[in-house]
């Protein structure tokens, strides 16, 4: 399993997904014109390795994200489904999510997230 | 342009031969310059040699003409006085003159006047060369072959004169004995050519002077007749070899100056330079060919881009005039100022897409009974995609109030998203897309005593006594997969106060960034509107416009943005 980083830029975040760590990360401010296009590689490599992933093995999965546009919400909201289809499946995930107190988005984004998960989900302030 | 371009390749073409033209007429002037500046130079040398000797021996000739007439001379072989007189002036002048060896005078009767010679026993001057020579041609001046001196083995040179008594009875002999080994290295000292040499020849063509002495007294294998001028430069072979010769006649003695230089020599240079200079043309014409064509590939290249930005300018035109049409369509959805200003006491609207139309809308519809609906719509995506999305959700909302009963604002939102979730995204079996909206919805009752607030996503804000109040959308899209069709909106009731100011909000104000990446954020934007509230619409609305600019300080817009306000009382 190769490790998936791509760099930031202004409209899209910074993704770095280690599978030797196991630690996960998405960074940034997510607004593309057209997110299915940024996403698709990033849900094709989640399905992959969580394939791929033995039960016991811990996954920390970060979000660290201060703007999400539409359509880039319903991205994230899909790597959530696959992370929370993973943790049905017995693997081992945790979700950090950082928020900022000055940033009402990120700490709400969360919160409309989470209404929908079982998966551990740490709400982090920076 | 096409034409230009037809031009450029005669043009240049006609620049390349004029280059090879300029280049072969300045590497022919150069090698005529040149080759003449050589032949001046071999000239010129040849020049300031026969000057030098023409004056010596002028001057010698000069000395043996005054002194044969002079009584003292005449008499010295029959006179003791006469002799003492003539031993000091030959002293003298053989102290002023370097290059004489022996200077002296015979007589007929076997006397001989010199300075420092001891008279060999039995010594007879009429049968010396000298004397002979001398008595040939008494009325002028002879000059003699070189000769080597019997001790030293000197190489000298006589030059002589009879002496003639009044009764033109030939006497003596005065003669002039002069080294010639001074003449040999002036003749060859400074020219610069290897091959180059100079040498006298007589009248007789007997070489004199030569820098191999055993050249001397030799015959110069060559027709003097060649030499027809008093002085000239000729191309000529001398023993099959080719020579450039100079050559001086002498008026003194009638010797021939002559310098010759190896033609091969001469030109090897000239033609090196031209060879150089050719080179260096080439060089400029390659550099200029190269110049050339980048010239022309550079105008090609421009007439490309200038073609292809026209191509693109012609399409981007046609796009925009398409998405500015699109507005026109996208415009027409929205309800009209009149519209607005009939049911509102006071409103703003500030709708301001990201690119020409956009997924934002807001949308108004009047009931038969005098009451309204007023909403704030934010579709997923902007641009084209999102204005798209606009009209499905125009059509889908008017057509709730049109053909159903239903009037309260959350079942409203309930049947939309039912309706919705129908129309976009059932077909689509790729389960990642996904498109919904957002929406704040008021219901404002005819007597306008009381406003019913649902939302999706777009909270309400109202203002009343220097406060505002938020009233929380509920946290769930219309349309999306994942709403759920049995979801009930809350619905919140708001008795209508005078000087109530309502304001509904797409996310793209609060969403939008400054320089840093910072959000605008909900507090700035609660404190705008605690601001502006009791303001007049027209002014509140210009605040919004003119605060969001500043913020952005040139950033990019980054979604569609939507605020309404109204006032209804």
């Amino acid at each position: 399993m190769k490790k998936l980083y791509i760099e930031p830029t202004k409209a899209t975040p910074e993704i770095d997904f280690d599978p030797e760590k196991n630690i996960l990360s998405i960074k940034g401010e997510s607004y593309p014109e057209n997110s299915f296009d940024f996403y698709n590689p990033i849900f094709e490599w989640l399905e992959n390795y969580f394939d791929n992933l033995a039960n016991n093995e811990k996954v920390i999965f970060k979000f660290d994200i201060s703007y999400l546009n539409t359509s880039s919400t319903k991205s994230i909201m899909f790597i959530l489904d696959i992370l929370e289809e993973a943790y049905e499946n017995n693997k081992n995930i945790i979700i950090n999510w950082y928020y900022d107190e000055d940033n009402e988005f990120s700490y709400e984004i969360a919160e409309n997230f989470m209404e929908d998960l079982n998966i551990p989900f740490n709400m982090i302030k920076k | 342009m096409e034409n230009k371009h037809k031009i450029i390749l005669p043009l240049s073409f006609i620049s390349i031969i004029f280059i090879i033209g300029i280049g072969l007429f300045f590497s022919i002037n150069y090698y005529n310059i040149n080759l003449s500046k050589a032949q001046d130079y071999i000239k010129s040398e040849n020049s300031v040699v026969a000057t030098f000797i023409d004056d010596y021996f002028k001057e010698l000739i000069h000395f043996a003409e005054t002194f044969a007439k002079d009584k003292d001379f005449i008499n010295a072989g029959f006179s003791r006085e006469s002799e003492k007189k003539v031993l000091e002036v030959l002293k003298n002048y053989q102290n002023s003159n370097k290059n004489i060896a022996y200077i002296y005078t015979g007589y007929k009767n076997k006397k001989i006047v010199i300075n420092d010679w001891e008279v060999p026993e039995g010594y007879d001057p009429t049968i010396r060369p000298w004397y002979l020579e001398g008595i040939k041609n008494p009325k002028t001046v002879y000059i003699g072959t070189p000769y080597k001196e019997y001790k030293t083995k000197a190489w000298l040179i006589s030059t002589g004169k009879a002496l003639i008594n009044e009764n033109n009875e030939v006497v003596g002999v005065l003669s002039i004995d002069c080294s010639i080994s001074q003449f040999v290295n002036l003749i060859n000292a400074e020219i610069s050519y290897n091959t180059g040499q100079t040498f006298v020849v007589n009248k007789e063509g007997t070489i004199i002077l030569h820098k191999n002495l055993e050249n001397i007294n030799k015959k110069f294998m060559f027709d003097l007749k060649a030499f027809d001028k008093q002085k000239d430069l000729i191309k000529t072979s001398i023993n099959s070899k080719n020579y450039y010769v100079a050559y001086t006649k002498l008026s003194s003695t009638g010797w021939y100056i002559i310098t010759t230089v190896e033609t091969s020599e001469v030109i090897a240079p000239v033609i090196k330079g031209v060879i150089s200079y050719s080179l260096i043309s080439l060089a400029l014409l390659i550099a200029f060919v190269i110049l050339q064509s980048i010239l022309i590939s550079n105008i090609r290249l421009k007439a490309l881009v200038k073609k292809r930005t026209k191509e693109l300018e012609e399409k981007n035109k046609k796009i925009m005039d398409s998405i500015f049409y699109a507005k026109n369509i996208q415009n027409s959805i929205l309800p009209s100022e009149n519209t607005l200003k009939k049911n509102f006491k006071d409103f703003f609207v500030f709708w301001k897409p990201t690119n020409i139309v956009g997924g934002d809308f807001y949308w108004f519809k009047e009931k038969e009974d005098g009451s309204f609906y007023i909403a704030v719509v934010d579709c997923t995506g902007h641009g084209v995609p999102g204005a798209l999305m606009t009209m499905t959700a125009n059509s889908l909302l008017n057509r709730i109030i049109d053909d159903t009963n239903i009037k309260e604002p959350s079942k409203i939102l309930s049947e939309l998203n039912g309706l919705f979730k129908k129309t976009i995204n059932s077909n689509s079996t790729d389960y990642r897309i996904d498109d919904g909206l957002e929406i704040g919805l008021c219901y404002i009752s005819s007597d306008k005593s009381e406003l019913v607030y649902s939302g999706a996503g777009i909270s309400l804000y109202y203002a009343h006594n220097d406060e505002v109040i938020r009233i929380k959308a509920d946290n769930k899209g219309i349309g999306y997969k994942r709403s759920k069709d049995d979801y009930i909106f809350k619905e919140h009731i708001i008795e209508i106060k005078e000087n109530m100011t309502f304001y509904m909000s797409s996310d793209g104000y609060e969403d939008q960034n400054n320089p840093e990446g910072k959000r605008f954020g909900r507090k700035n934007f609660i404190n705008l509107i605690k601001k502006v509230s009791g303001e007049p619409m027209t002014i509140q609305k210009k605040n919004f416009e003119e605060c969001i600019n500043k913020y952005m300080a040139g950033e990019d817009q980054r979604d569609d943005i939507t605020i309404i306000g109204f006032k209804l009382k």
